[in-house]
């Protein structure tokens, strides 16, 4: 009677006892805020916890993530996920499953457009014998929150071009222009392949480490100029911008230059200047500033009628200062109340022009 | 009669003695007489003689002015005179030198005025002929009003792997690479034709531009014709149309452009047609053969009154096509997205230009996947309006130093689903205000800024709404030169730059189940770089910090710190080093990321002109959670020319180098490995240039 009673009981019993293995489904975060526009990114661990009714291994899988819009399935994400998991009967595993899931812009409208708290992600995993699902909260409006995403990286040279041909000691830098949503710590380094590595594998060295704060409310941009770029030997030069995604599917435009014997004529606008400001006051003084150029001799500061190339006043000073002020009798050559451009001009010992700066705006009082 | 031609003739000796004095020893009546010595040829130096009785004293209330440019600071002295030597040969023609007298700095006395003339002095083109027009050609030329020039610049290397230790896929052991560059102007009459191209050259089709041996880089063929009336041009390949706006900015690419305006430039009218990518080589040469990758569009510019600075002037661009819709390469199909936007602005200067206004409306109607994606097609607007003031007609005068200020304000809304193909990186969806204010006061110059701002333009009801308060601000002093004990400090300037940033939720939608916002960042730079004699160096640290109150992200701390060092002589020698040391910080996880990177580089001219030496060393660690192996890179080459190159004679070089990369494991010595390769490297210069 008692064995009947045992008999039975276990009867009943092991179909639980064999089906109770996905203990839980737990997203990591578990909500998270989308852009409405583009096509966002959600990185998500799922964490899942199961127990062995006996001694095997299995496999443990979700076919795919669903996205869903007060709790129906609206269109389907990301790919399988699988893990091995071998345990011996009572004992439990926890097991990670990092993903990221892009979601097309219709998808994002969707999500834009639902009501708020209605939108999910789930995704169902299964170790062949039990099947438990995860949800995860999806919002709309990527604002501030969660971590800094780089949108995108648009490279190009301070001339705009992305394939250039340059002279020796030719000043060159490149221009990053870095797209991206929420706030953070942009971690991010500019690299480049030298000639001498070009002709064969291409080596990276580390031109210069950026680590820059970057904030918004929601959506932003910023620009970041590379240091001086070499260009000493002759040969091909390949410069990036990399930065830390986690995501790892940013794209990174590598841009090439060539520099070749000689000297260039027409120097580009490429120096930075310091002070005056654009429109400042002109008088004597009035402090012209700016950074140091490598490879100058002398710094020149010249001042033009608008859209003229002939120099109205000016002054040459050498390389060991980096600021003038103009005395009276430069200043007379100047007619008050007028505006005049000026820029600055690095010449090298060879009088070859290194660069130029972007012309800026002075007045002479009345 | 004799007495009368006395007389007549010693005026007339003592008038020739007056003009000898004034044009050979400048002005009669100063303190210092000096006499003038003119360069005989371009190269020459110019030298002032003063009295050799000149004190010193008397030496530094002196100025030079040579062709309206003050030239004092690069003065020699060679006993008492004064030279300057040019660092550009003179050009051909009229020079002025003037000698003043600046012990009263507010009212300088012109003590001499000197006019010389270069004959056959340097061009200035660089690479000119050897050989100057004839007068038949010359008279041909003129009578044409023709002008042109050609230059062609190019450098092939046939380079050849040595040894090499560790290298994965191998490129190919031989291998043609190069490139060049072409630049031609032709001016015939009215019409001026301007040219530009590059190519590159390499035999490895996987190191190549596009997958092609020789293939065409980038290019530009402008052709302008300026009448009395009307000034027409057009444009073919890589080229940005110039006018920056919500809709169009940075808009460098290859495609072609037409333009037509009246001649004094009141009117201008654009018409574009441009490729969406960024692309190079021969291959789809128009930059237009995709029609999934091309916009068109036209812009217009009309300055009704006046062409001085600061008169009105109104702008209206539009543009219509398609191009890949998400642009940042997360996709791994890109959907072809269809846009078409305008902007119209105005702007205007008021006051003698001080106040500055800007004004513009911009929309956008942009589907994001095209007619093959169920995105729906949305219609956005921005707005943009800036005014900026200098409040003072004459500068305040404080503690001695004039100070210039300037304040603006601007207002910032582009509506959350604001988009443009011809401007992709458009930051959209948020409203800001804005208070800034510039100063320019002696020797500093300083920046303040406040900006407050939204996101959630559209009002959408799920989305939750966050703001941002964002104090920045920046300052930069020039100091004296140092002297003495510490004038190895040079004329140092140094700079202090920050900026403080609140967000938090300004509305949460009901029911949404989203993370909240409340966040803080900090940022603080100080900093500073100095020049003296043949060194310079800079240092700058930089603090950070961001405090995540809502826990959905850690906080961190940042800090880095940079230093760079630079001796050169000027001439044949430059040695340079870069570090940069960085400690960041996850508060949350209780961890720490070190990094170091190292850079120095050599460049020497052991032999001008016949033997270079270039070395490149980094050195890159890094330590802490997520180890790196620490990284050792070495460049270097040396180059023997052994035939120079000259304008239209090709030059010759040969040239040793290669690069070596060291990787350490901290952790794991399986990391461990040395990778090296050199080259022996044979080069060709060829530069070409021709004028007429």
């Amino acid at each position: 009677m008692i064995t009947r009673l045992i008999a039975f009981l276990l009867f009943i019993l092991a179909p639980a006892l064999a089906q109770a293995n996905v203990n839980s489904v737990t997203p990591s975060p578990s909500s998270v805020a989308v852009a409405v526009v583009g096509a966002p990114r959600v990185t998500v661990t799922w964490t899942v916890n199961r127990t062995a009714a006996t001694t095997a291994t299995v496999s443990v899988t979700s076919a795919n993530a669903d996205l869903r819009v007060g709790g129906v399935v609206v269109s389907t994400l990301g790919n399988i996920l699988s893990q091995s998991s071998s345990l011996i009967g009572g004992q439990s595993e926890t097991l990670r499953f990092t993903e990221t899931l892009v979601l097309t812009p219709a998808q994002a409208n969707t999500v834009a457009t639902s009501d708020a708290g209605s939108v999910t992600i789930t995704r169902t995993f299964t170790d062949t014998e039990t099947t438990l699902v995860g949800t995860m909260q999806v919002a709309a409006g990527g604002g501030n929150t969660g971590d800094l995403q780089l949108r995108r990286i648009d490279l190009s040279f301070e001339n705009d071009a992305r394939a250039d041909v340059i002279r020796q000691g030719d000043r060159q830098r490149a221009v990053a222009r870095v797209s991206y949503r929420s706030s953070g710590l942009l971690k991010g380094e500019w690299r480049i392949v030298d000639p001498t590595s070009n002709y064969g594998s291409a080596r990276y060295r580390i031109l210069q480490v950026v680590r820059q704060q970057l904030v918004s409310s929601g959506q932003g941009e910023t620009r970041i100029v590379s240091p001086p770029l070499p260009t000493q030997k002759n040969g091909l030069y390949l410069v990036t911008f990399v930065a830390e995604d986690e995501s790892g599917v940013l794209d990174f435009p590598v841009l090439r230059y060539f520099v070749l014997q000689g000297s260039t004529e027409a120097p580009v606008e490429n120096l930075d200047v310091v002070s005056p400001a654009e429109g400042a006051i002109l008088a004597t003084d009035t402090v012209f500033s700016w950074s140091y150029v490598k490879g100058a001799y002398a710094y020149q500061i010249e001042l033009f009628e608008p859209a003229s190339e002939d120099i109205v006043t000016g002054k040459l000073v050498g390389a060991e200062t980096q600021n003038l002020n103009f005395s009276v009798f430069s200043l007379d050559r100047l007619k008050p109340g007028q505006v005049y451009d000026w820029r600055l001009r690095a010449i090298d010992r060879g009088g070859k022009i290194l660069g130029v700066s972007a012309r800026r705006k002075i007045m002479m009082p009345q | 009669m004799t007495g009368g031609g006395d007389i007549f003739r010693n005026l007339s000796i003592l008038a020739i003695t007056c003009i000898f004095l004034i044009v050979g020893q400048g002005s009669v009546g100063a303190a210092v007489q000096a006499e003038f010595v003119a360069p005989s040829a371009g190269s020459d130096v110019v030298r002032i003689k003063l009295p050799e009785d000149i004190d010193i004293l008397t030496l530094t209330t002196l100025a030079v002015e040579l062709d309206a440019i003050d030239v004092t600071a690069i003065l020699s002295l060679d006993g008492t005179d004064f030279v300057l030597k040019p660092l550009k040969p003179f050009a051909a023609g009229i020079h002025q030198v003037r000698l003043l007298d600046i012990t009263n700095a507010e009212n300088p006395v012109e003590l001499g005025s000197w006019i010389f003339e270069i004959h056959g002095g340097s061009s200035s083109n660089a690479g000119a002929l050897a050989d100057l027009p004839d007068e038949t050609e010359l008279s041909r030329a003129e009578a044409m009003l023709t002008s042109g020039s050609i230059r062609f610049d190019s450098l092939t290397e046939t380079s050849l792997r040595l040894a090499e230790r560790n290298i994965t896929n191998a490129p190919d052991k031989g291998i043609l690479s190069g490139a060049g560059d072409f630049n031609a102007n032709l001016e015939v009459g009215k019409l001026q034709l301007q040219s530009r191209a590059n190519y590159f050259l390499q035999t490895d089709n996987d190191k190549s531009l596009t997958g092609n041996a020789l293939d065409l880089g980038e290019y530009e063929l402008s052709l302008n014709y300026s009448g009395e009336d009307l000034a027409l041009g057009a444009t073919l390949g890589h080229h940005d149309i110039g006018v920056q706006s919500l809709t169009m900015s940075g808009f460098y690419r290859r495609g072609a452009s037409v333009q037509i305006g009246d001649a004094a430039g009141h009117v201008r009218a654009k018409a574009f047609s441009l490729g969406t990518e960024s692309i190079a080589g021969g291959e789809n040469f128009s930059g237009l053969n995709n029609g999934d990758e091309r916009i068109s569009g036209g812009s217009l510019t009309v300055q009704p009154f006046s062409l001085e600075p600061g008169a009105l002037k109104i702008t209206g661009i539009f543009y219509d096509g398609k191009g890949a819709g998400i642009g940042d390469g997360i996709m791994v199909t890109e959907p072809v997205a269809e846009g078409r936007g305008w902007s119209a602005i105005v702007e205007k200067s008021f006051a003698d230009q001080r106040i500055v206004a800007r004004g513009e409306y911009a929309h956008s109607i942009y589907d994001q996947d095209g007619d093959a994606g169920s995105a729906p097609t949305k219609d956005s607007d921005a707005i943009s309006i800036s005014l900026d003031l200098r409040p003072f007609a004459s500068p305040p005068i404080w503690l001695g130093d004039t100070a210039d200020i300037s304040l603006g304000v601007s207002y910032n809304r582009l509506g959350t689903y604001f988009q443009s193909l011809a401007n992709a990186g458009v930051a959209a969806d948020r409203e800001a205000y804005a208070l800034y204010g510039s100063m320019n006061w002696g020797k500093s110059s300083s920046n303040l800024q406040y900006i407050y701002e939204t996101n959630n333009v559209d009002g959408l009801e799920a989305v939750a709404t966050d703001y941002l308060h964002n104090l920045s601000f920046s300052t930069n002093y020039a100091m004296e030169p140092f002297e003495g004990a510490m004038s190895w400090l040079g004329t140092p300037s140094v700079y202090l730059s920050g900026f403080v940033a609140d967000a938090g939720r300004l509305d949460t939608p009901s029911g949404y189940l989203g993370p909240g916002t409340n966040n803080l960042t900090k940022s603080l730079t100080l900093g500073g770089n100095t020049s003296v004699g043949n060194w310079s160096w800079g240092v700058s640290h930089t603090i950070s910090s961001y405090e995540d109150f809502t826990n959905t992200s850690s906080d961190t701390l940042n800090n880095g710190t940079a230093f760079n060092v630079n001796w050169t002589d000027f001439d044949r020698f430059n040695f340079g080093g870069a570090i940069q040391f960085n400690v960041f910080e996850d508060l949350d996880e209780n961890t720490s990321n070190f990094g170091t990177n190292i850079g120095v580089d050599v460049s020497a001219a052991i032999i001008r002109d016949i033997l270079d030496l270039n070395l490149d060393y980094n050195l890159n660690l890094s330590a802490g959670s997520g180890d790196q192996p620490d990284t050792h890179l070495v460049n270097g080459e040396i180059e023997w020319t052994f035939l120079q190159a000259e304008p239209n004679n090709p030059g010759m070089a040969l040239a040793l180098g290669g690069s070596m990369e060291s990787s350490n494991g901290n952790a794991d010595s399986a990391d461990d490995e040395t990778i090296y390769q050199v080259f022996l490297v044979f080069r060709v210069k060829a530069p070409f240039a021709y004028d007429y």
